[in-house]
Formats: structure tokens, sequence, C-alpha cells
């Protein structure tokens, strides 16, 4: 188990305010305050047994959430809002990969989904909004549901 | 070839409509599970083209220029004017994307030099910074799956079939050169990977996009769209903001625009909403296509207005208060209520959260069970009316065998957002759906069919 400045209650999730801070997918926690620094963000963070979960807001109102497992990995992350999130920061050095698996075969611009062999990426934007996920399948906790990505 | 055909149909549809307000009538039922129509009766009833408020759609493979076929894009021809008035200075430009789910005509531009292969090349006037007029106004939108920069301009603009008509519309030409390199810029329009530039027919998928969605303008309806804090990496840096506007020098050195320079009169508008009449929403109307698909071209109808002529009435459809802000309907899939859910003519296919397995590469947004499947939502506005959403799930790759252009069982994977179901194209297809536009601080959009 992670250490955290938040008391862990079960399976409960307990929210708390936090200085800790986050690494970019697949990233170690313990290299953290990267991401939020970089962001300018101001983060939080909500804990339970398996994962905990970092949120950090951007000064433009995009809300990104980046999931540590209990072994300090960043196995996912998600972001919603007016604009995009720092992608770079964020995917690290799966950036590359995605790229490379961003086929374009069918033109749609309210959506992207990309498969690439060691990640996974979706993409979406309707009228203001933007909203997207990326995870690595081979860090994710046991039973982790990718519903529980919020 | 391309150009001479479309103008053959304008023509074509231009005599269907002289003898007055005709209708198509299909049955309903086929592919997606059918829906009534406007007509009501469990069969569809598609207005003909003509005046004075009905445009023809088709659903093809996209302009010549694509390398790859588009699927499940519905496409219009629109006539862009000098902005004088006069509407004798005008080119036709086909292939130009109907899309429900974002605002604006947007058009790509075409070569400085050398002939023009359907992109826009008349010389509109750009539109001046109000803070400083000796600069111009550019724009950078930035899509889901890549972003858009060039020049922010004035154009009279018509529809060629129904005569619909706004004069002095602000538009985005994409890939202006009077806007300069995206990279320029300042913050850059130049999307972070896996995101791409998308300033070219061939990386954008249409000669343009025609937006009329339900809200009043690109950006913010009732206020300034300043810009958001930028966003940088690695040195990099780009808008804050899905849409943000700069300011030009005659050099094309841009940046942000200062706060207040563009108000809700000077961002790209909605120009449904700027026709003398008929403007107050659209209807999407699309005929069914069979379980297989259809090559294209499938012909439909773009309707203007809502209740404001015969052919244009809600009819026995049922209407679906969105909500006021962002435009979304609650749907309820499998148990589950997805809050933020809509229906987006701009989306190639029915994205929602699920468990059925997505294609392989190349086809990877596309769902590929091994049997089709039937999903069933239930739609809820938030004056509390329900709609049953049927639609059918097939294999994408089974589908994509016979180079078809429409769809309607055609689904992707959304558990990107598991707070949305995204009713794309696929669904339009048998059904008349109605988008209504906010009227704000009056009355919200609105779906209905």
């Amino acid at each position: 188990m992670m250490k955290l400045p938040c008391t862990v209650l079960g399976s409960l999730a307990a929210l708390c305010i936090s200085g800790q801070a986050l690494a970019a997918l697949g990233g170690d926690a313990a290299s953290v305050e990267t991401d939020r620094a970089s962001m300018k963000g101001v983060a939080r963070v909500t804990s339970g047994v398996e994962y905990s979960v970092h949120e950090i807001q951007t000064p433009a109102g995009t809300v990104i959430h980046e999931y540590v497992s209990a072994q300090g990995k960043v196995f996912a992350v998600s972001w919603q809002g007016p604009g995009l999130p720092d992608f770079a920061q964020l995917l690290g050095g799966y950036s590359q990969q995605l790229q490379q698996a961003a086929t374009h075969p069918h033109y749609n611009h309210h959506r992207l989904n990309i498969a690439a062999p060691e990640v996974l990426m979706q993409s979406g934007g309707h009228l203001r909004s933007r909203y997207g996920r990326a995870w690595v399948p081979a860090l994710l906790p046991q039973n982790f549901s990718l519903k529980d990505l919020g | 070839m391309h150009k001479l055909l479309s103008l053959i149909l304008t023509c074509l549809l231009l005599l269907a409509g002289c003898g007055g307000s005709g209708t198509t009538t299909n049955s309903g039922g086929g592919g997606g599970g059918g829906g009534g129509g406007g007509g009501g009766g469990g069969s569809q009833v598609i207005a003909t083209p003509g005046p004075p408020n009905v445009e023809a759609l088709v659903v093809d493979g996209g302009p010549t220029q694509l390398t790859t076929t588009a699927v499940n894009t519905a496409y219009l021809t629109v006539t862009v004017c000098m902005p004088d008035g006069k509407f004798d200075n005008c080119q036709n430009i086909d292939h130009v994307e109907i899309d429900t789910g974002s605002i604006g005509l947007r058009l790509i531009a075409g070569p400085s030099t050398g002939p023009s292969a359907g992109e826009l090349t008349l010389p509109l006037p750009a539109l001046a910074d109000p803070m400083n007029p000796s600069n111009v106004l550019a724009e950078c939108l930035e899509f889901a799956d890549g972003f858009s920069w060039g020049s922010v301009n004035l154009a009279d603009v018509s529809l060629p079939v129904s005569g619909e008509a706004a004069t002095n519309v602000i538009v985005h030409v994409i890939g202006a050169p009077s806007a300069g390199d995206p990279g320029n810029a300042n913050p850059t329009c130049v999307p972070p990977p896996p995101l791409v530039t998308e300033n070219t027919v061939p990386s954008f998928g249409a000669n343009g996009i025609l937006g009329v969605g339900p809200f009043v303008n690109d950006c913010n309806s009732t206020g300034n769209c300043d810009p958001l804090p930028q966003v940088c990496s690695g040195g990099s840096c780009y808008p804050g903001n899905s849409a943000t506007y700069f300011t030009c020098t005659a050099a094309a050195s841009c940046t942000q625009v200062a706060k207040g320079t563009v108000n809700a009169q000077t961002q790209l508008p909605n120009p449904a909403l700027l026709f003398a009449t008929d403007n107050n929403g659209v209807i999407v109307e699309l005929p069914a296509v069979g379980a297989s698909g259809a090559a294209g071209p499938v012909n439909g109808s773009l309707v203007f207005g809502i209740g404001t002529q015969a052919n244009n009435a809600l009819g026995s459809a049922t209407k679906l208060t969105a909500d006021a802000l962002s435009g979304v309907i609650s749907a309820t899939l499998s148990g589950t209520v997805y809050p933020n859910s809509y229906l987006d003519s701009g989306s190639n296919a029915n994205f929602f959260p699920t468990s059925i397995a997505s294609c392989p590469q190349p086809n990877q947004g596309f769902l590929c069970p091994p049997a089709t499947t039937n999903e069933s939502a239930t739609l809820q506005g938030t004056n509390g009316s329900v709609l049953t959403a049927d639609f059918s799930v097939a294999n994408a790759n089974t589908l994509f065998m016979n180079n078809y252009a429409a769809f309607s069982n055609l689904a992707g994977d959304n558990t990107a957002s598991d707070t949305s179901v995204d009713l794309g194209l696929s669904f339009f297809y048998g059904r008349n759906i109605f988008t209504g536009f906010e009227n704000p601080n009056v009355s919200a959009p609105y779906f209905a069919y």
C-alpha cells in the first residue's frame, strides 16, 4: 500500500486535499508532483484499498483524474473540461505508441478511439465539452472495472 | 466530375422542389429498429428538397480528394458569396458535413495558387479585430480528433436548393494562408500527439462543416469568448479552450485575443439561426438503410425550422428538453444512467459504454461483435419526457467489406465517457431527428423524434 496523507477507510474511498502529486501514465507515483506542477493545477486525492485517485483541476477548468495502483503505478488517466489537458505530460512514454497507432481510417471530429499494443485511449468532444481516458490494461488492478474511471 | 454531378443533382432537386411541398414516404423499421418520423403512424415522411426550407443531404464516401472513404457522414452543398448582400459573386462548396454537434460554418481554404479541388477560393474579407482594427481575427478549433486553424471571415451564405440565406455570416476559413502557420501562432494551434492537424480536405474529411447544433455561438452564447489559460508541454503550447480566437497582424503574427475582444456578436454563429424564418431548429431526415448498409449516395433532407411550415411540424415526435448549459439529455442503457447523452449527426456511429469487443486495427474505433446484437436505451429530457432508442450493433469489419458509406448498425465503444451515450448518424437513418435551438435565458435546446 502506498503512503498517502489520507485515511484509508476499507474499500470506501476517503477524500482529502493533498499536496501529493501525480505521475504520467505508467509512471511511478513516487516520482510525482510533476504533473500537478506542470499543469499549475490544484490536486486532491481519493484513496481506496486497491488504488487511489488523484484529481487535478487546471487553470483552464479541465479536471484530470490519475489512477494509481497499490503498486504505485499510474494505470489510467481521464480528463473532462472545456479544452484538452497536457497530453505529453499525462500520457508520458505512451504518447508515441498512441501516435503510431492513430490510424485515421474514417473521419469523425467528435470521437477518437486508439488501441495501441500496450495502451488504449478514447477521446470525445461534443459542443463545448471535451473528455477522454487512456489506460494501460497490463497495469489495471485485479477486479478493476473500466466503468470505475470517472 | 464530382462538381458536375452535384450541379446536375442540385438542378434536379430544384425542379423537384418547384411543384410545391412534395414528400417521400418510406416505411420505417429497416436496419436500426426503425422509428416514426415527423408524419407519425410508424412511417417516415421525408420532406422533398426545395424552397423554402428543405435542403438536400447526401451520405456518400466524401469529397474526391479523400484517400479513405468517409462513413456515415452526411454532406450538403453550401453557396458562399462575397458579403455585399447581392449574392451574385459566389462559389458552391459541395461536401460540407452537416453537424448537429458543433456550431458554425467552417470551410477549407483552397490552394493559394493553382486550381481548387472543391475548396473555397472566393476571397472573403477577414473580420477585423474590434480592439485593433489593423489586425484581423483567426480561430483555433479543437475537435476531439484534431485541431483546425484558420482566419475568421465574413460571407453571405445561401443554400442552393432551399434558397435559405443569411448575410454577413462570420465563418472560419480553415487553412487560410492569411492566418499563417498554426505552429507560429502564440500559443500554437498544433495539437498534442496523438491528435492531428486538420487543415486540408484529406485530413478534415470534408470541404467544410456546417455546425447547426443547439447553441447560438461556437464558444459562448451570451457573453465574451475570452481565451482560457493555455496548456504548455515540452516548450510548445496550445489553447485551453475548444474554441479560441486570435488576433493577427498583416504579417500573420497571431496571438490570443485580449479579454472582451470577441463578444456574443463576433463569434462564429449557428448560421441556421440567421435565416429570416425557419430559424428555430433543424430536422435531419435520412431514409432507413438495410442491415448490410448502403453504398450511397443515400439521399435525405435537412429541414430548417420546427413548426414554422407545413413540412416541419413536430407532429407525433416527442420533445426531450436538454440541459440549457451543456445541451445533454439522460439515457438509460442496461440499467445504467448516462446523464450526459445526446444525438449528434457529426458522430459517425452510436457510441456507448459497452463490453462488446472493439475491432482490431485499423477499425479500432468501432465494435466487432461476433453476431449482431440489439440495444435499447431509454432517453429522458429535463422535461420528464421519455423516448425509446433501439439500435443494432453489427460487426464493423464485416460492414466495411463492401466499402459502403451508410450504416445504421455501426457502433463504437464510449467507455471513455461512462457518462454519455452518443447517438450518431447510425441512429438517424429511418428517423426524422429534430434539434431545437436554445433561446438563451428563455428556453433550453431540445431533441425530438
